[in-house]
């Protein structure tokens, strides 16, 4: 039996500054489908639109033809619903509130009570290992510690879809592969799907149950690769010779989008 | 330790200044309306103590009516046009340029419509000195908010109040005591200056323009000090209300990172 | 990604046009209020006194709308063409030198005050200790009303021109030291490790990496001092006995105010476009010398 999708793209098109002198194919013509518990990647050149795609799944940009549906309903709906949770690029994390409070923030806005509030944010922090940092503040943390912080703020309301925008591009080598191991251990114990934007393909593949390898101007969806390296992953992943041949098809695709692009 | 480095320099140049004004004085015998020695208005304020006291209080007391009168309105109006953000950006250049005029020339006409007399009458010259600087401040603070933080809020589905609340205010705040920091000696200064076109007689502007007219130097000096006093102590009083309010702010906080 | 930035919506009228709109409505409004504050409750309006031949009575009576201390916007600007006192010249041009005196006093003291400033800032900025030791004074000189002092600065230096630019200038020269000095830190590490790199010069930084660094911040600076020596040059004439400026004419109309309110308010408007002038004519120097540099702030 086929699930049904958690996100599907339904002939999408989008034109930034449309009949300007200045307008922008940044999408076209996407047709896609995500699984219920899916890891997906989407990697390209930049300016492919992989940010737009992202955001249109919530609803943070509208669509300029085509429809976005998630859980069955319109993206629109699906965020008055709250039924995602974001990470983006930077933390943005609130100087003026604590750890706690920053991941407290959505649940604060959603109306929970104070008690489940400090509960969930607790837990959550003890999830992305920063339990005893509670009170401390955003800039009191390194870079690493900033994103796991909006990581546990994107699953403070338990969401069954997680969009993340390049959340580890500005982190270190070594801590981004770091990352990659918890967000996968999260991911694991969470049974989210997730949405992963990335210009890693190491990122992408280590993670990955599907990545989209995309074209840019117009952006357009050049290839799926399917990954099928067993689960869980971990250190072993990394030495796996099926990994380097994933990510060497990934690369493959990733030149031909380029020339496709130029 | 790092306080003593900090502030050393200044007091001992503070004390350093001093001492060579009074020796200057009275070496070349420098007469009293010229520039009176600092021993000589030390004496001036003792001996009027009780006076420059009171009518400091009188004056003090129209630049902090004037304070709470224009900072309300200044930051309640950029709360309400901060509704609107095309509103607001249009009539920003109008604030920016209203606050290049000199209110100052507007006391008499005040005076005559609230009374001589009447501190309200310099309250509200006071109260209009400070509204644009606080308005234009709070615009931008509420105005300026990082784009990414907007976006997050939006991906919460969250009311246009709650963006105010939770992320709008917060950010305005450092830009708000920026604006109370520059504000609050303009009070001090436009209560005194306003006094000058005329007023009640038991007020600092009043005292110092008439002692030093019939050059009593000193005193007029006493009274120079007396206003230095309050604006310091304003200053303040800011200070620690914002390391109170905003101990998250980086012009704040420790250095801990 | 810069992609996902928001579109500029293609039914806005262009920025000048909407701001052209933006201040004849707000002007309009201005005069709408203040003049249906005087149908309220102003004195009654003889048909023979307004353009419209209006005759009509206020249902009531405040003190703040009478014709006194609310004169009618027309009777205001029919002022500035009445002559100035019995037999003399035209208030227009009584206001019009009386301008031009404050604006020289207001520039002199403008430029003492700059120049005092930017040296201050360039010597602190080298010399550490003396920034520790003399900052808190600058920062503390501010919080004396110097407008306090005018009747002494008046003294010291005799009555004149000079005095006044002198007050001017001393309330022009903190904003702008301390501005330059934020601006010479500006640039990154990052920038001066570079310069050093290159094995530049002190003199080679400053020119080519600080002061270009610094000019926005100076500039924003030059604009708050513009409206300062403006309100000193004004204030420092009143306790000097200057008469020839627009602080002399703001004190004597107002001692006539009784007979003829409309022109201190004639006096008073001069002051306010003395100040939105040399406030303008900073700006465009600001558009001119920055014209190349990204726009830093939208407010």
């Amino acid at each position: 039996m086929e699930a049904v999708p958690v996100v599907s793209f339904d002939n999408v098109d989008k034109i930034f500054n449309r009949g300007g002198a200045d307008e922008t194919v940044a999408l076209k013509s996407i047709n896609l489908d995500i699984r219920p518990s899916e890891f997906i990647s989407i990697i390209g050149p930049s300016g492919c639109g992989k940010s737009t795609l992202l955001r249109l799944v919530g609803d943070l940009i509208a669509p300029s033809a085509g429809t976005v549906t998630v859980n069955g309903k319109e993206a629109h709906q699906a965020r008055l619903d709250h039924d995602y949770g974001m990470v983006f690029q930077q933390p943005v994390l609130f100087d003026w509130r604590t750890i706690q409070r920053n991941v407290e923030l959505p649940l604060e806005v959603y109306g929970f009570d104070k008690a489940e509030r400090q509960q969930r944010a607790r837990e959550l922090l003890q999830m992305v290992e920063l339990g005893g940092f509670e009170n401390h503040r955003p800039w009191q943390l390194s870079g690493g510690m900033q994103q796991r912080v909006s990581i546990a703020r994107a699953l403070a309301t338990a969401p069954k879809l997680l969009l993340m925008d390049e959340p580890f591009g500005a982190l270190d080598e070594m801590t981004r592969e770091r990352m990659n191991m918890e967000l996968h251990a999260i991911w694991r114990q969470t049974d989210t799907t997730v949405i992963f934007v990335t210009h890693s393909i190491s990122e992408a593949v280590f993670l990955s149950n599907r990545v989209i390898v995309m074209s840019a101007r117009p952006g357009r969806i050049m290839q799926i690769v399917d990954i099928d390296l067993p689960i869980p992953r971990g250190e072993h992943t990394r030495q796996d010779p099926a990994l380097f041949e994933a990510e060497r098809a990934v690369r493959e695709w990733l030149r031909k989008a380029e020339a496709f692009s130029a | 330790m790092s306080h003593t480095r900090t502030y050393l320099p200044a007091v001992v140049l503070f004390v350093a200044a001093i001492v060579v004004w009074e020796l200057f004085v009275q070496l070349f015998d420098i007469q009293q309306f010229l520039l009176p020695a600092p021993s000589v208005i030390g004496r001036a304020f003792a001996d009027n103590f009780g006076r420059l006291v009171s009518i400091g209080w009188f004056t003090t007391k129209e630049a902090l009516g004037g304070l709470l009168i224009g900072c309300t309105a200044g930051i309640g109006v950029a709360l309400i046009t901060a509704r609107w953000t095309i509103a607001s950006e249009t009539m920003m250049p109008f604030a920016i340029a209203a606050n290049s005029v000199p209110i100052l020339a507007f006391a008499p006409i005040v005076n005559n419509w609230f009374g001589v007399d009447n501190p309200l009458s310099k309250m509200v010259i006071v109260a209009v000195i400070v509204f644009f600087p606080m308005m234009i401040n709070t615009v931008r603070g509420l105005t300026l908010v990082d784009a990414n933080a907007l976006e997050m809020m939006r991906s919460f589905a969250t009311s246009d109040f709650r963006i105010v609340w939770h992320l709008r205010i917060p950010n305005a705040m450092p830009y708000i005591f920026n604006a109370f920091k520059v504000v609050v000696p303009l009070s001090m200064i436009g209560a005194v200056v306003s006094e000058y076109f005329g007023g009640n007689r038991s007020a600092l502007g009043i005292f110092i323009t008439q002692e030093a007219a019939q050059f009593r130097f000193a005193n007029a000096w006493a009274g120079i000090i007396i206003a230095c006093i309050v604006g310091i102590t304003l200053y303040a009083v800011v200070l620690v209300a914002e390391r109170l309010i905003i101990p998250w702010h980086s012009s704040v906080r420790k250095q801990t990172t | 990604m810069a992609a996902a930035r928001p579109q500029s919506d293609p039914t806005k009228l262009p920025r000048a046009i909407r701001q052209f709109f933006a201040l004849l409505i707000l002007l309009l409004l201005l005069a709408a209020l203040w003049e249906t504050l005087k149908w309220i409750s102003g004195d009654p309006w003889r048909p023979d006194a307004n353009p419209f031949g209006l005759d009509h009575n206020p249902p009531y009576r405040f003190k703040i709308a009478s014709d006194l201390n609310l004169p009618h916007l027309w009777d205001i600007f029919a002022a500035f063409g009445k002559e100035s006192r019995r037999n003399g010249p035209p208030l227009i041009s009584v206001l019009f030198s009386a301008s031009l005196f404050t604006f020289r006093e207001a520039i002199m003291g403008f430029i003492f005050g700059g120049v005092l400033g930017f040296i201050l800032a360039l010597i602190f900025q080298r010399y550490a200790l003396l920034d520790r030791g003399c900052m808190p004074y600058v920062v503390a000189s501010q919080t004396i009303p110097i407008l306090a002092i005018a009747p002494m600065v008046i003294i010291w230096l005799k009555a004149g021109w000079v005095s006044v630019a002198v007050i001017a200038a001393y309330l022009t020269f903190f904003p702008v030291t301390i501005n330059t000095l934020r601006g010479l830190r500006s640039p990154e590490p990052t920038a001066v490790e570079l310069m050093a790199s290159y094995a530049a010069t002190r003199r080679d930084i400053m020119w080519k990496l600080r002061l270009p660094a610094a000019l926005p911040y100076i500039f924003t600076a030059l604009k708050i001092s513009a409206t300062a020596s403006v309100v000193g040059a004004i204030i420092g004439e009143l306790p000097s006995g200057i008469r020839d400026g627009l602080g002399g004419a703001i004190l004597n109309f107002n001692s006539y105010y009784i007979t003829s309110p409309s022109r201190l308010w004639a006096a008073i408007i001069a002051s306010a476009l003395v100040g939105i002038l040399f406030f303008g004519l900073v700006t465009l120097a600001e558009r001119l010398v920055l014209r190349d540099r990204q726009a830093p702030d939208p407010v």
